[in-house]
């Protein structure tokens, strides 16, 4: 079968397009990289690098995979895989008990860890 | 009976009445992203896994100290730039521009060896300072195993997408491959890209 061309011109994409595109995601990649270094709150930077990374899968999904040609029923089939990731996130997120005072930590070597010194870094 | 044949015909002209596609794509197109959201839902499991067992842990290395963020962020750009020449690949290849379409998918290519090459150099530098599956010396067993696991995972997929890319560009040279295969293939490195901004967020920033 020879690469001929196809007659679905809905999904003509400039390389105009796809460099501004390219130009977005990299300025988004060193943000996230600057999220990584300046000593900010853990929640804080959890917020800003997932809203992050959001942005550049959905202009990765809708320019470069050609998503915002789809039909809406496609679009969303694509994005369950991210609502059942969120889902199974916060059906473990109880089970770590991070807030629980009265959670113990056992080292190996069978010493208690106290709670304040638990989740540092 | 008008009532139930214009039912009948309301129902055949739906998304859902027959001979057409419910989702508006050919069948190839539709099952590679029913492939894609069906890794996207292994390597999610794996991430959301990690993220336990960080919260669980008394301490956790930190990133910035121990990979260098330099060749991490230069992997990401690659990434993202052969993702881009990709797509530039399907539009050439929509466009029945055959030298055009070879000429990105070898520069996608190129740019996926390169990724893979800087992931080998990082794990031989992380087994060089001690790393193993169960052991490491940052003093958390999970960190070194999470990082092999998941980076070995992605690595896999980048390998496994660079013989698809190979493929199609042979195939495409010699004037037997359609637009629609191109831009399968492209869907597949797409998602590469995809879940590697997941990584490199999750795992190697946060």
């Amino acid at each position: 079968m020879e690469l001929t061309k196809s007659n679905d011109h809905a999904h003509s994409t400039s390389n105009r397009q796809y460099f501004t595109t390219w130009c977005w995601l990299l300025l988004m990649t060193l943000f996230a990289l600057g999220i990584g270094y300046v000593p900010m709150p853990e929640g804080l930077k959890a917020v800003l690098l997932v809203g992050t990374t959001l942005a550049k899968i959905v202009l990765i999904g809708s320019i470069f995979m050609h998503l915002k040609f789809e039909k809406m029923n496609l679009v969303m089939l694509t994005f369950s895989p991210l609502l059942l990731a969120v889902i199974l996130f916060f059906m473990t997120r109880g089970e770590t008990r991070m807030h629980d005072a009265t959670h113990q930590i056992i080292s190996h070597q069978g010493e208690v860890i106290p709670t304040g010194e638990a989740h540092e870094k | 009976m008008d009532a139930s044949v214009a039912e009948q015909q309301r129902i055949l002209a739906s998304d859902w009445g027959g001979g057409k596609s419910p989702f508006g794509t050919d069948w190839p197109k539709f099952m590679m992203w029913i492939f894609i959201i069906s890794d996207a839902l292994t390597f999610a499991a794996m991430l959301i896994a990690y993220g336990f067992m960080r919260s669980i842990s008394p301490a956790w290395p930190v990133q910035t100290h121990v990979f260098n963020m330099v060749l991490i962020t230069f992997m990401t750009f690659d990434l993202i730039s052969s993702s881009a020449v990709m797509a530039m690949a399907v539009g050439a290849a929509r466009a029945g521009d055959a030298k055009a379409a070879v000429k990105y998918l070898i520069l996608t290519i190129i740019g996926g060896a390169i990724f893979l090459g800087c992931q080998v150099y990082e794990w031989a530098h992380f087994i060089e300072h001690g790393a193993r599956l169960n052991h490491n010396p940052w003093g958390v067993p999970q960190f070194a195993a999470s990082f092999f696991v998941i980076t070995g995972f992605h690595g896999f997929h980048v390998l496994s997408g660079l013989t698809i890319l190979a493929i199609v560009a042979v195939r495409a040279a010699m004037g037997k491959y359609s637009a629609t295969s191109v831009e399968n293939a492209g869907l597949y490195w797409h998602f590469v890209d995809v879940v590697w901004v997941f990584v490199f967020a999750f795992f190697y920033l946060l």
